[in-house]
C-alpha cells in the first residue's frame, strides 16, 4: 500500500545575501496512514523545517516528497495552498484564533476556501467542535476561552476540513500540564479513534510517548526512527477519565 | 475563495477593528462630501444664473463695450465706447422694438435724513416695456426728461421704504451724490433680476447720470427687435459700425450678445470653476487614500500571523490579495458613502441658508457628483489598498506565523 508520506533524500537550503545555511542534509523515511509520529530534536536540528516541508508550507530543495503517491516537490503556490486547504490541518503553539471572534466562526474559517456550500458550514464546524468536546462554548468569543480550550478550538479548525494529516506543532508548548493532557487526549482519541494520521514536533519526552514513532532529527539529519515501547494511553491521563 | 465569504470575511475583519475603520474612512468622507458639495453647489448657482438670465428674455439683445473676445467674457481693460447717441439711433430704427442705454452705479441715496446704499440706475423709459414693470405710485420718467436730463428719480421699494417708511415719498427730495433729485415714481416690490435686488434701485435719466458720474460712454445699450434676432443683429452691426467709423476688415469696438450667448459663456465659466474647485476638494480625497495606505499597512503588520493562519488553512495568494483589497474598497466606498450624504445634506442647509439672501436658489443634487463619489471612492480603495494588499499577499506562510 502506498505511504501517505514519503520522502527521499530532503534537503533545505536558505539563501540569505548569497550565504547558504544548510538545515536539512538528506532525510529519508515513510508514513504509512492512520500513524501517530513525533518528531524530536534540540533546537536548530531541522524538525520545524522539516514538519514546514511535510505540510506544504515551505519547499524542499533537493530531493523527493511523495505525498499520497503524488511528488509535491514540483507544485507551484496555489497547488500547494490547495492541498493545505484539502488534505493538511495544522496546530500551532500559539493558537492563532481570530480575537473577537466565536468558536464557530473560528472553526470555520478554513472552509471559507473550499466548496463547502454555505448551508453546510454551520453543522460542520459544530461536529468538528462537539469532537473536541466544546459544544458548550460554540458561540463563546475565543478570548473568552481557556489556553487548553482555545487549543482544542484551534484542533476543531483542523478537523472541520476533515483532513489526511494534522501537523501539531509543540501543541502544549503554551498550556499547563493538565490543559496539555486534555489536548494530547484529543489528538490520542482523533488517531486511535478516527484514524487520523498526526505529525507531532515536540522537544518534550512526555508528549512524544503519545506517539506510535518516534523520528529523532540531529543537525539536519535524521539519527533515530523507533516505535514507543510504552505509549501512553488517554487512560494514563488521569485527570481525563 | 466565494465572493459572498470574501463579503464576509471583510466586514468581520473591519468590525474587528471599527473605530480605527471609522477613523481611517473620514478623510474619504471629507473628501466626498467635498466633491459633492462643490458639485452640488455649482450645478445649483449655474442653474440659478442661467434661470436669471433666461429672465430677461430671450429675445434681448446687449450690445457691449469693445471688441469679442473669446468665450464672449467682457474684459475689465475694455475702453467704453457706446453713446447716448448711439441708443438714440437704434430707438430710431423701425426694426426697433425696445432700447435701453444705462450707467450704472452703487451709490449713497439719502433722504428723509437717511442714508442708503442702492443702485443709481441709469436708464431709458423703455425699462419698463423692456422688463414687464410699472411704477407701483407716480409715473416713470419720460424721454423729454432724458434728453433735458432732468433730476427725477424712481425709488426702488426697498429703498422707498428705507427712507420714508411708510409715508409717501411723491414729490419728496432725495440726495444722490451730493446732488437733488425730485421722487417722481416708486416701484412695486419686485425682488431680484439678474443678479440684482432691483427694489434696491433708483432710476434716473441715463443722461443724468451721466452727467452725475462724469461718464461720456454707456456702460451697455439693450434692445428687442422686431424682425428675426439674427437680422436685428446684423442690422445693429452695420449700424454701429457706420456710427463709429469703422471700416471693412477692421476690427468692431463693441460686442453683441444674446442671452443664449450669455448663459453659453456663464456655463463655460461655471463649468470651469466646477472643475477648479473639484480639483482642490480632490486633493483631500488624495490625502484620504493615503491614510487608507497607511492603515492598510499597519493592518497588515498587526495580522501578519492572521495572514499566516489563513495560508496554513488553504488561503492562496490570490484570496489573501482579494481580501485585504475587498477591505480597502469597502472603505473607501462605505466612506464615500456616507461622505455623499453628508454632502447632500450641507448642500441642502447651505442652499437654505443663501436663500435667505437671494431668492431663485434651488436644492438639487448633482447626479454626475455622486456617480463620480463613488466611482472615485472605489477606484482609492483599489489604487492605494493594492500595494498593502500585496504585501499580505507576499507574506511567506511561516514568517508569518512566527510574528510575534
Amino acid at each position: 500500500m502506498t505511504p501517505l508520506i514519503k520522502v527521499e533524500n530532503l534537503k533545505k537550503d536558505y539563501v540569505n545575501e548569497e550565504i547558504v545555511t544548510s538545515v536539512l542534509h538528506g532525510v529519508s523515511f515513510e508514513i504509512p496512514r492512520g500513524q501517530f509520529v513525533a518528531i524530536m530534536g534540540p533546537s536548530g536540528s531541522g524538525k520545524s523545517t522539516l514538519m514546514h516541508i511535510l505540510g506544504f508550507l515551505d519547499t524542499l530543495t533537493t530531493g523527493r516528497y511523495l505525498f499520497d503517491g503524488q511528488d509535491v516537490s514540483t507544485f507551484d503556490d496555489d497547488r500547494l495552498a490547495l492541498l493545505r486547504g484539502e488534505r493538511a490541518g495544522f496546530i500551532f503553539q500559539a493558537f492563532n484564533l481570530l480575537p473577537k471572534t466565536s468558536v464557530l466562526e473560528n472553526v470555520k474559517l478554513p472552509l471559507l476556501y473550499s466548496d463547502v456550500p454555505i448551508r453546510d458550514r454551520d453543522q460542520l464546524a459544530k461536529e468538528a467542535i462537539e469532537m473536541v468536546g466544546l459544544s458548550h462554548r460554540v458561540n463563546n468569543l475565543s478570548n473568552q476561552l481557556s489556553g487548553g480550550e482555545r487549543q482544542r478550538v484551534a484542533i476543531a479548525r483542523t478537523l472541520v476540513r476533515k483532513p489526511s494529516v494534522i501537523f501539531a506543532d509543540e501543541p502544549t508548548g503554551n498550556l499547563d500540564s493538565k490543559s496539555g493532557k486534555a489536548v494530547m487526549n484529543t489528538l490520542l482519541e482523533l488517531n486511535l479513534n478516527h484514524g487520523h494520521t498526526i505529525i507531532l514536533v515536540t522537544h518534550e519526552t512526555y508528549t512524544s510517548e503519545h506517539a506510535e514513532r518516534v523520528l529523532t532529527m540531529r543537525d539536519g539529519l535524521l539519527v533515530e526512527d523507533k516505535p514507543v515501547k510504552n505509549r501512553r494511553t488517554m487512560d494514563d491521563n488521569h485527570m481525563l477519565k | 475563495m466565494k465572493s459572498i465569504d470574501l463579503l464576509t470575511s471583510s466586514v468581520q475583519s473591519l468590525t474587528r477593528t471599527r473605530n480605527r475603520s471609522l477613523l481611517t474612512m473620514l478623510g474619504i468622507i471629507v473628501g466626498i462630501m467635498s466633491v459633492i458639495l462643490v458639485l452640488s453647489i455649482g450645478e445649483a448657482a449655474q442653474r440659478f444664473i442661467v434661470g436669471q438670465i433666461a429672465s430677461f428674455g430671450s429675445d434681448i439683445i446687449i450690445v457691449m463695450n469693445g471688441p469679442a473676445r473669446a468665450g464672449g467674457a467682457p474684459s475689465a481693460f475694455t475702453s467704453e465706447t457706446l453713446t447716448f447717441e448711439d441708443a438714440k439711433a437704434l430707438s430710431q430704427q423701425s426694426w426697433v422694438k425696445a432700447v435701453i442705454g444705462s450707467v450704472e452705479q452703487q451709490d449713497i441715496i439719502s433722504g428723509n435724513g437717511v442714508d442708503t446704499t442702492g443702485k443709481v440706475t441709469g436708464t431709458m423709459p423703455d425699462e419698463l416695456s423692456f422688463y414687464d414693470l410699472a411704477p407701483k405710485t407716480g409715473l416713470f420718467f419720460s424721454m423729454e426728461d432724458v434728453n433735458s436730463r432732468a433730476r427725477v428719480v424712481i425709488l426702488g421699494s426697498e429703498v422707498a421704504k428705507n427712507m420714508f417708511g411708510e409715508d409717501d415719498p411723491m414729490g419728496k427730495q432725495v440726495k444722490i451724490n451730493r446732488l437733488n433729485f425730485r421722487v417722481v415714481g416708486v416701484m412695486p416690490q419686485s425682488g431680484t433680476r439678474g443678479f440684482d435686488n432691483i427694489d434696491k434701485n433708483a432710476y434716473i435719466p441715463v443722461t443724468t447720470a451721466q452727467d452725475l458720474y462724469n461718464r461720456k460712454n454707456l456702460m451697455a445699450i439693450t434692445f428687442k427687435g422686431s424682425v428675426v434676432m439674427t437680422d436685428a443683429i446684423r442690422r445693429a452691426e452695420d449700424l454701429l459700425r457706420n456710427r463709429h467709423n469703422i471700416d471693412i476688415g477692421q476690427e468692431d469696438d463693441f460686442n453683441i450678445q444674446t442671452s443664449d450667448d450669455l448663459i453659453k459663456t456663464v456655463s463655460q465659466i461655471t463649468d470651469i470653476l466646477k472643475i477648479l474647485l473639484s480639483s482642490i476638494a480632490a486633493i483631500s480625497l488624495i490625502v484620504g487614500g493615503i491614510g487608507i495606505m497607511n492603515i492598510m499597512y499597519v493592518s497588515v503588520t498587526e495580522r501578519t500571523r492572521e495572514i499566516g493562519l489563513r495560508k496554513a488553512i488553504g488561503a492562496r495568494n490570490s484570496d489573501v490579495l482579494r481580501q485585504f483589497l475587498a477591505e480597502s474598497v469597502m472603505l473607501t466606498t462605505l466612506g464615500g458613502v456616507i461622505g455623499i450624504v453628508f454632502g447632500i445634506g450641507i448642500t441642502w442647509a447651505a442652499i437654505r441658508i443663501i436663500s435667505q439672501f437671494q431668492s431663485g436658489w434651488e436644492f438639487g443634487v448633482s447626479l454626475s457628483g455622486i456617480e463620480l463619489g463613488l466611482g472615485v471612492s472605489m477606484a482609492i480603495g483599489i489604487v492605494f489598498g493594492y500595494a498593502p494588499a500585496q504585501r499580505a499577499a507576499k507574506l511567506n506562510p511561516i514568517e508569518a506565523l512566527r510574528r510575534e
